[in-house]
């Protein structure tokens, strides 16, 4: 056994110097970290005594004479016994400064050489500027005033003294052996890293390029701020409440623009505390994540509420050098430096911006102070990534407008208010919508089109394989057909249904039923019988041709048709319900036509139209009419898909193809289809990749491509976009500008016009418009809306996602109900997809979220059958449980091994009853032990017991607000049995800790479990009461307690484990989460609360078998089974845990608790089967989640499937395509699993099959998932050991246990683990601050290191013999 | 109760004051810029130490901790509550 060694490895460097060297040490070439004043001196200087008194400063500080040199990867501080750089004294003339300091802050300061740049200009005898840049690795904003007041008191005879800044550094390191460090560096290693970078106007290409734009905080806004301050928004101190005023209006800002519920915001915290620190000059300032959860219903008072808690525990838990990670990249800065004076002569400073800050910090909320004369200033930096110039130029006044809506109005809520206006408004609202009016037609094209085609004479009209017509012999075919149909009674408003395959025949049809005045309606006969029912009967069908009518020549009776009678109706499906009707009237037709003429054809050209895609999808409008009504010629294609693509091919005469980009990627690849005549090109139905635009204007060159963007509810296309090459190059091709007549708005989830560059739902105002869905009432209401404030008394709502790419362009970015969210971040596929397609080997790429269906039956997620153990049940569904020879579970086996061992844990009724004496002599009050009643059968059986040993019992129960009440009847009656003292108790928390707890562990239980704890200690703690009982079941230890992690250790020591579970449940009461968040967890800060009152689980001293405990409670208690949960538990919400947990984690959250009852005896085999098998309500289920707000996630994982341009196909390495994207797009944007597919998989209408796309097996999941190799034996140890305790196949070097699942428990175990094979003692919380196996083998190394030091020469020799 | 003031006092001028000047029972600490927001948490963080109790962050207001004698007075009020 060797002895405690100290642990820690010296540091170069503090640790925000840390970050800010790494910083500057990545982007070496761009000014990230200068911090320049410009200080304006208005008096006489002597040039000489200046340079002297700053010479002197120099000396008098350690910072000041610090370089920094990198060996081996690493910082190397020096501190040079001589000031490392003179001053320099120039002459410049004042109109001269402006250039002058640009150029001179664009050069970074060199670390190795001299962290400060001093240049005294003169502009006149008594005009003076001084030029103080100063790198940030060695100061602060603070110390930098400290520079300056220095100089200007060693100008003034003044000798210089500073503190060191080394002895800071020293302190720093010292406070670390303290716990009050530990814990708090354990409260930040806790706090969850940000998913994804902020966004905010655009995602362009990562820079260091950082603009400054000025807020404005004139006197009006600083006046509403200081009322503000004195009134509703009043803190404990000025600064305090600055911040917090900032920070709120910075948390609904970034909340506004991307719609993030979750904020994360920088602090810097100043860690001056002591006089000597004030007077240092160094860099002491640390940045702390201030977290805050916005509700969409809170108000403004309401996040400045949580933003002050927030606070106030940032605060608190801010120790010098605990932050944990960098990762969140808006900073809040709010910095009151004034610099005052030169001496006795006038000064004011300037800070100058570099125009370049580490992209880390993608956006820079700046409050700044340094002229002393209460003028703040407010700006934000904002990175280019996040916004162009134009949308930095507006930036500012959202910024604004959110400000001052918490200074003026404190109540109103975070969405009530909109953020658009000046300016950017008139662009977006007005500008943009003003292409003209549209085409108000007068009369109804079918009115026309005979005349049309009677024009086209003897010129082919139509042709079906063999089968030509003119167009003198369309037209009289067609008023035949119309003829007969008016016979039949068709007149304006009747609706006919054309069940034909695409032909001759069918397009006759149609313009048939048109000419007669009536409406056609496509029933599509490869559709289901089921579906072309539903519409038959939902468009109430009277008549439905399946054929051409066989009918004699004869002319139809002209009919009077208006413009606002109905000309067809489509049937398109959602994403739920049976498919809905659109009708569209003869007006809006008329209005499309009339655009896609003019946009599509030039004057005079007859187009050559294929026609191959279904009639019932509204596509097709555009092919059905457009040749007709221009002279032009349709050649009808029977063939469906690539059979289609390939007749069109063959027949080589199209000039004008309409198609989704799914026809096109397989027509740009056809053989022979380069010979095609084509002119244009319109694409519509889904999104438009640019890199498939590009390859069609390559194959036909001068071909005219068009990205038509439209709902079937606003006509076939209400927007357009000419692909240029030139111009476009992001992923997709943009949808451009609205048609004549058409108003389009981009709206945010809140009603409110959405900034250029915010994603929002794209609404449209469009004459002839459907007027809603045919008989779905609610749908229309909900669909097609008034906005007011618009001048729009009816906007069609899209469920589109868009957003303005420039005042000129809009860009689609998907359905709103399909919005891809990876741990809750939106994410474009279209992104990874185009990156993807960079790949040189990848042709084609899907990108999605795929999930498996829910399990069903006896199956396992993928797709192979379930195992289960025959002696426990325990399924192969549960992660970490493998099967042996014998079909025998691991988790049997294990505990076949040391169950005689594992007897030890338990104990008697006699130790029970001696705790209880122990209690009697430590209770403060009446009672010996406060019992956890949950009104179950396990907890009401300990109570009976309890109280029949003697024990004066205090018995609560939560009422989380979903306990049955037949349970809490039972609760009732049984107490009242007892005669015991009784409460409930309840927290109004409660949904927020179950949401919290299904976010986290895809359960409810655990944060029930938690409030229960923490109520009952707080009670226990409020009643003197030294022991609080739990039901626990013997299972349930096994499940938490005594993990096979344990056995593994070969140290079956039951005073080490109950060590170890004290310690975890410290960890477990000082997590941050809702529950610590929400609840009162002061008491759990003290750890003297922890050896106060003592958990003890009543089933570990009493042993009962199932059937003789229910058998007890039939004799003798009033208790009876719930039967209103439906369920074996007396808790209505853990319905909706099991199914969340199933649908996340991939199996039941009760299954490895009930399998150790099993193996314990506990439980019969099929009792626990029967009750993991109880049905759910997934109705129910939904109603429960949305109750707690949760939006279950389900086991989702970003996949990605591709096709390979390579013969014969074969799959490319998945950690090859995940470096290429992941160089390429945000982490979060990094497929987890990639699927070779042969082809993509298209539905009837040639778009996506995302349903038939095949699912990622768990060979495409695992494979590779950012594994990062050990390096090292220590490394190859440590990711070994924690590989057999997490039972995952593999641990990487830089895998964080807790994200791989491992529990506080299993982390404390891994410590002792450790500790024990390398025979070091590595402290208990280390295992909550290295969290990597990298950090813990570091740790290691560093002791095994300092132990051999620290052993004499014959200590050595001994060791290497022994 | 003198000890705590004195205590309080001390520990303001020396590790708290971010202007150096004197600290009497009535100095105003919070309005006057003395003492910042860092600075009332580690008179809180002391005061638990100082006390055994644990101030609630809804108790961390101007009235509690304006002064010196503010702060005795919270004090005086949780001690006697918990007596």
């Amino acid at each position: 056994m060797s002895t405690p060694v100290a642990l820690r490895p010296r540091r170069a460097l503090g640790r925000s110097q840390e970050l800010i060297w790494t910083g500057q040490r990545l982007r070496p070439d761009a000014p990230v970290a200068n911090t320049a004043n410009l200080y304006r001196i208005d008096g006489p200087i002597d040039p000489v005594r200046f340079v002297a008194a700053f010479d002197a400063v120099v000396r008098a500080s350690d910072a000041l004479r610090t370089v920094i040199a990198e060996v081996g990867g690493a910082p190397h501080p020096r501190v040079l016994a001589e000031p490392p750089r003179a001053t320099e004294v120039i002459e410049l003339a004042p109109d001269a400064l402006e250039a002058w300091t640009a150029q001179r802050i664009a050069t970074p300061l060199p670390m190795d050489r001299a962290n400060y740049d001093s240049v005294l200009i003169r502009h006149g005898e008594h005009d003076w500027s001084w030029w103080l840049d100063l790198h940030h690795v060695i100061v602060d904003a603070w110390g930098a005033t400290l520079v300056f007041r220095a100089t200007a008191a060693a100008y003034c005879g003044v000798a210089p003294e500073l503190p060191p800044f080394a002895a800071h550094l020293a302190a720093v390191e010292s406070a670390r052996d303290a716990e009050l460090w530990s814990r708090a560096a354990a409260h930040w290693a806790h706090e969850p890293s940000a998913a994804a970078p902020t966004s905010l106007y655009r995602s362009g290409p990562e820079t260091t390029r950082s603009h400054r734009v000025p807020v404005g905080f004139d006197g009006d806004r600083r006046r509403a701020l200081d009322a503000a301050l004195e009134g509703p928004l009043k803190a404990i101190s000025r600064d305090l409440g600055v911040l917090a005023v900032l920070a709120t209006a910075t948390a609904v800002y970034l909340h506004r623009l991307s719609g993030e519920r979750h904020i994360r915001i920088a602090v810097p915290v100043h860690h001056r505390r002591s006089a000597a620190d004030k007077a240092t000059v160094g860099l002491f300032m640390e940045l702390f994540p201030l977290s805050v959860d916005i509700g969409e219903a809170d108000t403004l008072r309401d996040v400045h509420a949580a933003v002050t808690r927030s606070l106030f525990t940032l605060l608190k838990w801010a120790q010098p050098a605990t932050s944990a990670r960098s990762d969140v990249d808006v900073v809040l800065n709010v910095i009151t430096a004034s610099s005052g004076p030169f001496g006795t002569l006038p000064c004011t400073a300037r800070w100058i911006h570099s125009g370049h800050v580490d992209p880390a910090h993608r956006l820079r909320v700046q409050y700044f102070d340094f002229t002393g004369a209460g003028e703040p200033e407010l700006a934000l930096d904002i990175n280019e990534a996040l916004a162009d110039e134009e949308q930095r130029g507006s930036a500012a006044g959202h910024f604004a407008v959110v400000l001052d809506a918490l200074l003026a109005d404190a109540d109103t809520t975070v969405g009530g208010f909109g953020l658009v206006g000046g300016e950017e408004r008139r662009r977006l609202v007005g500008r943009y919508n003003d292409r003209g009016p549209g085409a108000r037609p007068g009369l109804p094209v079918t009115a026309s089109l005979l005349d049309a085609l009677r024009v086209a004479g003897d010129g082919p009209a139509l042709i079906d394989g063999s089968q030509q017509l003119s167009g003198t012999q369309l037209a009289e075919r067609i008023e035949s057909v119309a003829a007969w149909l008016q016979e039949r009674g068709v007149r304006p408003g009747t609706r006919v249904g054309l069940q034909l395959a695409r032909s001759a025949d069918a397009v006759i049809a149609l313009h048939a039923v048109g000419v007669a005045g009536g409406a056609f309606v496509p029933l599509d006969p490869t559709y289901p019988e089921a579906r072309l029912r539903h519409i038959v009967q939902d468009a109430e069908l009277t008549l439905v041709l399946e054929e051409l009518p066989d009918c004699p020549p004869a002319s139809p009776r002209p009919v009077p048709v208006d413009v606002d009678d109905l000309a067809y109706v489509l049937y398109t499906s959602g994403s739920t319900g049976p498919p809905k009707g659109v009708p569209i009237t003869h007006r809006g037709l008329a209005e499309y036509l009339a655009f896609a003429r003019a946009a599509y054809l030039q004057p005079g050209e007859r187009p050559v139209v294929a026609l191959f895609s279904s009639l019932s999808f509204d596509l097709t409008i555009t092919s059905l009419f457009l040749p007709l009504l221009h002279g032009g010629t349709m050649v009808v294609h029977r063939e469906d898909g690539p059979a289609a693509l390939h007749a069109m091919t063959r027949a080589g005469c199209a000039t004008f193809v309409k198609a989704t980009p799914s026809h096109l990627e397989l027509l740009v690849r056809l053989e022979g289809s380069a010979a095609l005549p084509l002119r244009t090109l319109v694409v519509g139905g889904e999104a438009f990749s640019t890199e498939l635009a590009r390859r069609l204007v390559q194959r036909w060159p001068g071909v005219a491509v068009f990205n038509e963007y439209g709902p079937t509810e606003a006509v076939v296309g209400c927007m357009v976009h000419r692909f240029d090459p030139e111009r476009d190059r992001g992923a997709d091709v943009p949808i451009g500008v609205p048609a004549p007549g058409v108003r389009l708005f981009v709206l945010d989830p809140y009603g409110h016009v959405a900034p250029s560059g915010v994603p929002g739902e794209l609404h449209i105002a469009r004459p002839g418009m459907a007027a809603g869905y045919r008989n779905r009432p609610e749908l229309t209401a909900e669909r097609f809306i008034a906005v007011p404030q618009l001048d729009a008394d009816r906007l069609y709502r899209s469920g589109d996602l868009v957003r303005f790419v420039d005042a000129n362009t809009m860009e689609f970015l998907g359905r709103i109900d399909e919005q891809l969210k990876v741990n809750g971040v939106r994410l474009e596929p279209a992104e990874v997809e185009a990156a993807l397609l960079s790949h040189p080997r990848v042709a084609q790429a899907a990108v999605r979220l795929w999930s498996p269906t829910p399990p069903a039956g006896p199956a396992s997620p993928d797709g192979s059958a379930l195992r289960r153990c025959p002696r426990c049940g325990i399924g192969s569904d549960v992660p970490g449980i493998a099967f042996d020879g014998e079909g025998i579970c691991s988790a049997c086996r294990d505990y076949d091994a040391v169950r005689e061992q594992a007897q030890q844990y338990f104990g008697t009724v006699e130790d029970l009853l001696a705790i209880g004496r122990r209690a009697r002599g430590a209770r403060r009050g009446r009672y010996d032990v406060l019992h956890l009643l949950s009104g179950g059968k396990d907890s009401t059986y300990a109570l009976y017991r309890l109280v029949e040993l003697g024990f004066e019992v205090f018995a609560l129960t939560l009422d989380n607000g979903f306990i049955s009440e037949q349970a809490k009847d039972n609760v009732r009656r049984v107490v009242q049995d007892l005669g015991v003292d009784h409460r409930f108790v309840t927290t109004e928390a409660m949904n927020e800790i179950f949401r919290d707890s299904l976010e986290r562990y895809s359960n409810v239980c655990n944060g029930c479990y938690k409030t229960i704890y923490t109520l009952a200690v707080n009670e226990a703690h409020r009643l003197g009461i030294p022991v609080i009982v739990t039901g626990l079941s013997r299972g349930q230890f096994f499940e938490t307690r005594l993990t096979p992690g344990q056995f593994a250790l070969d140290r079956f020591d039951v005073a080490a484990i109950d060590a170890a579970v004290l310690q975890a449940r410290k960890v477990y009461h000082r997590t941050a989460d809702a529950v610590s968040r929400l609840l009162d967890v002061s008491l759990f800060e003290d750890d003297a609360i922890f050896e106060q009152i003592e958990f003890v689980d009543f089933y570990r001293y009493v042993d009962v078998e199932l059937a003789e405990l229910l058998a007890f409670l039939d004799a003798r208690a009033p208790w009876i089974r719930p039967t209103d949960t439906g369920r074996s538990t007396n808790c209505l919400i853990n319905a909706a845990g099991i199914r969340v947990h199933q649908l996340e984690r991939g199996y039941h959250n009760y299954a490895l608790p009930y399998s150790w009852d099993v193996r314990v005896g506990h439980k019969r085999r099929d009792e626990a089967l029967e009750e993991l098998d109880d049905p759910i309500d997934e109705a129910e289920v939904r109603q429960l989640l949305a109750t707690v707000g949760y939006e279950p996630r389900s086991r989702q994982i970003l996949t990605a499937w591709y096709r390979s341009n390579e013969v014969p196909a074969v799959d490319i390495d998945p950690d090859e395509l995940r470096e290429h994207v992941a160089a390429r797009i945000p982490a979060h944007g990094v497929p987890g699993a990639f699927v070779r597919v042969a082809q993509l998989p298209l539905s009837p209408n040639g778009k996506l099959d995302v349903a038939a796309l095949p699912a990622p097996t768990r060979r495409h999941r695992e494979a590779g998932s950012g594994y990062l190799p050990p390096v090292g034996a220590v490394e190859e140890t440590v990711c070994e050991l924690w590989a057999q305790a997490l039972g995952i196949d593999r641990v990487g070097a830089l895998d964080d246990f807790f994200e791989l699942g491992g529990t506080s428990l299993d982390a404390l175990e891994m410590v002792v683990l450790l500790s024990e094979t390398y025979e070091v003692t590595i402290p208990d919380e280390r295992a909550f601050t290295h969290r990597t196996p990298r950090e813990l083998a570091r740790e290691i190394e560093a002791v095994l290191l300092h132990t051999i030091e620290a052993m004499d020469d014959d200590a050595v020799a001994r060791a290497l013999e022994g | 109760m003198t000890d705590l003031d004195q205590e309080l006092r001390t520990l303001i001028a020396e590790e708290v004051s971010t202007t150096g000047e004197a600290v009497e029972a009535d100095t105003d600490l919070l309005l006057s810029g003395m003492v910042d927001s860092l600075g009332v948490v580690r008179i809180v963080h002391w005061l638990e130490e100082r006390c055994g109790f644990m101030v609630d962050p809804a108790d961390v207001t101007l009235e509690n901790f304006q002064t010196v004698a503010a702060i005795v007075a919270y004090a005086g009020r949780r001690q006697g509550a918990a007596a």
